[in-house]
Parts: C-alpha cells; structure tokens; sequence
C-alpha cells in the first residue's frame, strides 16, 4: 500500500498537483480537470456499473449526462453521473447494480438466463404455476434494480427564482446566436446549459467547415462557439452552466430547472420568462449491432470530449459507425488528432455494403466483425458512434407542442409556424427545430431572436428576419 | 449470438422489440409498457428513434404514422431533495 501511494505521488509529480480517488476500493490518481469518467477510464476501469437487469457491463458514453449509463455511487450518494461529475480529493466512488463488483459481478449470468427476470419471461415460463409468482416477484425484485438507497443527504440550498424577458435553454451555437444578439439589443437574457462549458457539439469541432465560413465568417464550429460565448458574456447575458432545464409549463411562463454544484448539492431554479427561445440540441443515435453496449463504445461527442477536454490518449485503432457527414467529420478529426481509424462503417440498422455487425471483447471493446460480402474480424480499442441525432424535444412536447416527423433527419421535431414559433411566446432553434449543418444551426439562433425582436416592437427586424429566413430554407434544401 | 440493445437502461434487445411487433403491438405506448423501453433513468432519449423505427419497418408503417409516447416532467432526473427545498410558486 505505501509502495503504491509512493508511486502515485511520484507519477503525478512534478506536472500538476494530482488527486486521489477510490473505486471499489482501488486507488486512482486524476488530475484537476477530470471528471470521474476520465478518472477512471484513465486508469483502466472502463466498466463502472452493470446494466439493471441482465447486470451487463455499463460505462461511457454520450459524455453530456444524458445517456445514464456512466451512473455511480459516490460517497454513498446513489447514481451520479460519473461523465458530468468533476474529481474530488478523497472521493470514494463505487460500482453499482454489481456484487461483489462492476469488474467480478456474480450476477452477470442472468445474462444467460434472460427468462429469470423478466416478468413476460416469467409469465410464459410459468403457465399455471401461479403459486410460485409472488415468491418469484420477490427475487426479481432482489436482483433487478439500480442503486442502493442513498447513505448520506445531498446538500440542497433553498433555490432561486429569476424572472427573465428572454429565457434561451441550451447554450450551442444556435443558443448562444440568439442569446447574444438579444442581450446586445438590449434584452434582460438568462441562458441555461447543461454542461459546464457552452458552445454544445460545435466546442468539440475544431476542422474548417465551409458554410460557417461561407456565411457566418467563422473558420471552425470550435471557433464560432468561442467567440459567440464571449460575445455572449460581453453582453451581459446571465449565464448558467450545469443548469438542467427539466420542466416547461407555458401557462405559467415558467421553466424548473435544477442548477447542479457537486455530485452532492445544487439547487433549484425557477425561470419566469417573457419570451422563451429552446434549443435544446440533439441526441445522438446508437449503433445497431450485437454487443453494442461493451465499454470503449461512445457516442460522437463522448469520444471527442475525452480528446478535447481530458486528453485523454487513444492508444489503439478506432472503429467509427455512421454514414453521414458527422461521421466523415469525427473520421477527419481522429486523423488529425494521429488515432488510426477503420470504417465509417454501417451497422445492423443500414443497407451498407460495409457494416458493422458485431463488436466482440471480454472487459472492453477488443474488435468488430465487419461484413462486407465475407466477414472479417479486425482488432479495435474503441467504437465511436456518429450516426443521425434527433431532437431533444422533451420540453416542447412536456408543453404540448405537436410533433412532426421529418423525413430529412428520420425523427420527431417540434412543428412550429413555419416562423420558429412553437406556442405564442416559445420559439425553437438550432437542431432541435430539425437544422442540419452547422451554419444553418447558427443561423435559425439568429432568425429566432429575430422573431423575439419583433414580438418586443421591433419592426426593423422584420425585414430581416424575412431574408435570413429565405436564405435558411435554400441552406436546408442544399444541406438535405 | 450477443445480444444487439435497444435500450441500454432496461436491457431490452432488438429481438424483444421485433418480436413484440409481430405479436401484434403497435404503439410506441404499448411497447413501452410491455416492455419497459423509455422507462429507465435515461428515459429513451436513446431507445425511442430506434424503436419507432423497428417498428415502421417490422408493421410496414410510414414513420410519420408513429406516435410518441406522452412527455412529462422531468426531462432530466433531478434530486428530491432539490424539489423538496425549492421555494415554487404560491398561487
Ligand atoms: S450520462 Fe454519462 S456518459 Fe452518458
């Protein structure tokens, strides 16, 4: 145990001050920017919980604290998500849904025996035998759950209640486009975001893309989100980061949001709003294949977080899924960052002639079968997932906005009027209203403010509001 | 065979959601309650787009017939105790 601490003071040393950290009981050494999923992916744990009913291995994977599969137990506080959560000295992070743990979980042979517990399995395996249910409702209910009840209380402060004229949630390039506009026309905005650094996908992205260049003058998304989130702070805009919108209730014009402070406090925040701008992004769409759910598989903005923000080394090849243009992007972005990659390929779910058909690996992702006419096996450290997103539409349809299937992007987006406009007072922007590319993201940031500006009077906006609109329609049409 | 997921939270495999629709469901309501999709802690921000479209091409639906399931708050967890503590509105 010395000999171990000793060797951890010195590897961290003389670079930066480093931070120490248990999970399940072992030792692991972060440095101040990780977060627990860096941490531990860092030191070789990629499983960090099992899955809640057949206990398969669970880890990272959105990276942005919507996906839930990275939940862990810290300091006795049940279900953190380890992606969103920042290192603390002495922190005691444990496995979940796992006995004796994540690495050696004696309950992964339910795996094997799926009928054991699921209750349509039990219905069909035990015709008749009903005098066995209940006996077999109490074991189901033994194995299956998530989490053990919190051992400690969070630290919740009394929240706040913040009245705003504009109120945008989500801080991505269409966010911060309308957010800083209006702030610079003069408007009282608070802005919201999930993360604890705005600038959404775009942060992530730092190659050359042309029709940002083309019509909004900026070199790269990477760049956009900067400098839009500087302008934004410049203007005033009342920013907040870690800050989940959770619930919209337009008859009160009221957004509940729960701004988060550690993995154990936070508060909550009640947004009275004026007029409301969502651009609440996207999802990204998981890969279809046998084994998706092996550790080492990420979604697009997961894999690139961990290069951008952690440093996270890539050792090993890397396969990529998608067809699409975020695929070749995230392909151009791993060769410029020295990673070898195989693919963009297909999957289960695409009529490729190069697809993905199965990962295989015992702990972790250790390779795909590629099917390509005659299967082949080819050895990988990691999957990364860049097929279609589809809008996080929660809020808008929470507040009864209708939903339209858009065949472009093959899901659900808000239906608005054909001016943003999703109820009276509520716009939508950016890929949530459905806008592919990332000019046109940024764009219908600035077209919705446009349409905020001229509800407040301004009639001088309406005019432009009608060009950006047009050139917007034929940027959709070019991009789809 | 692995098994190929569909929802990550609750462990339900494409096989389960195909055989499901040959059965005779549906609705994305239905399945989610048969099956347990969009019920876990992520609350089928993955499951969903890829269980509508199970269902479009397993029934021969048009996607655009599917609905989907009702959304109500939260759209993200959040603590108890944050609700408990909040000062919300008093009308
Ligand atoms: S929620 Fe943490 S990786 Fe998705």
């Amino acid at each position: 145990m010395r000999f171990q601490l000793m060797t951890l003071w010195v590897m961290g040393f003389p670079g930066e001050s480093r931070i120490l950290l248990s999970f399940d009981g072992k030792r692991v050494s972060a440095s101040r920017g990780d977060t627990v999923a860096s941490a531990l992916m860092k030191s070789g744990f990629y499983t960090f919980s099992r899955s809640l009913k057949y206990h398969r291995r669970r880890g990272y994977k959105c990276g942005r604290g919507y996906c839930r599969a990275c939940l862990v137990e810290v300091n006795g506080i049940p279900n953190v998500p380890a992606c969103i959560t920042r290192v603390e000295e002495g922190m005691r992070v444990r496995s979940q849904n796992a006995l004796p743990s994540a690495e050696f979980d004696l309950l992964s042979v339910l795996d094997k025996f799926p009928g054991l517990v699921s209750y349509k399995g039990l219905y069909e395996g035990l015709p008749g035998k009903w005098f066995v249910w209940p006996l077999s409702w109490r074991l189901i209910e033994k194995l299956v759950g998530l989490g053990r009840f919190p051992q400690e209380h969070g630290d919740y402060g009394k929240g706040e209640r913040v009245e705003a004229e504009v109120l945008v949630v989500g801080g991505g390039l269409s966010g911060l486009a309308a957010a800083s506009l209006l702030a610079e026309e003069g408007l009282n905005v608070t802005l919201v975001d999930s993360m604890e650094t705005l600038g959404g996908y775009a942060r992530l992205d730092p190659l050359e893309d042309a029709g940002l260049h083309e019509r909004h003058e900026y070199e790269s998304p990477q760049e956009a989100a900067r400098e839009l989130s500087r302008r934004a702070r410049s203007a005033g805009v009342k920013i907040l980061t870690s800050t989940d919108a959770y619930g919209l209730y337009p008859s009160k014009n009221l957004v509940g949001a729960y701004v988060r402070e550690s993995y154990r406090s936070g508060r909550h925040l009640a947004v009275k709003f004026k007029y409301l701008i969502l651009a609440t992004g996207a999802y990204e769409e998981p890969g279809l294949f046998e084994n998706n759910d092996l550790p080492g598989i990420m979604y697009d903005y997961g894999f690139r977080r961990l290069i951008v923000d952690h440093d996270f080394k890539i050792s090993g090849r890397v396969a990529v899924v998608g067809r699409g243009w975020r695929a070749s992007r995230l392909a151009a972005f791993l060769e410029a960052a020295g990673v070898e990659i195989v693919g963009p390929y297909g999957d289960l779910s695409s009529k490729d002639s190069e697809r993905i058909i199965a990962a295989y690996g015992r702990k972790k992702v250790s390779g795909v079968i590629v099917d390509a006419g005659n299967r082949r096996r080819i050895g990988v450290e990691y999957i990364a997932v860049a097929k279609g997103f589809y809008p996080a539409l929660e809020l808008a349809a929470q507040a009864g906005v209708r939903l339209r299937f858009d065949a472009r992007i093959g899901a659900h987006v808000p239906e608005h009027d054909g001016k943003l406009r999703v109820l009276n007072n509520v716009w939508v922007a950016g890929s949530l209203a459905g806008y592919l590319s990332y000019a046109d993201r940024l764009a219908s940031g600035l077209l919705a403010a446009y349409y905020v500006l001229v509800a407040e009077g301004r009639r001088e906006y309406a005019e432009k509001a009608a060009a950006l609109a047009s050139s917007l329609r034929a940027g959709v049409l070019m991009s789809g | 065979m692995g098994k190929v997921i569909v929802c990550f939270c609750e462990d339900v495999t494409l096989e389960e959601v195909r055989r499901a629709v040959k059965e005779g469901y549906r609705d994305l309501e239905h399945l989610k309650r048969l099956l347990g999709i969009g019920t876990g802690p992520c609350q089928g921000k993955q499951c969903l787009v890829t269980v509508a479209k199970i269902l479009a091409e397993e029934a021969g639906f048009d996607p655009s017939e599917i609905r989907l399931p009702t959304f109500r708050p939260p759209a993200r967890p959040v603590p108890l105790g944050v609700l408990a503590h909040a000062e919300l509105e008093e009308e």
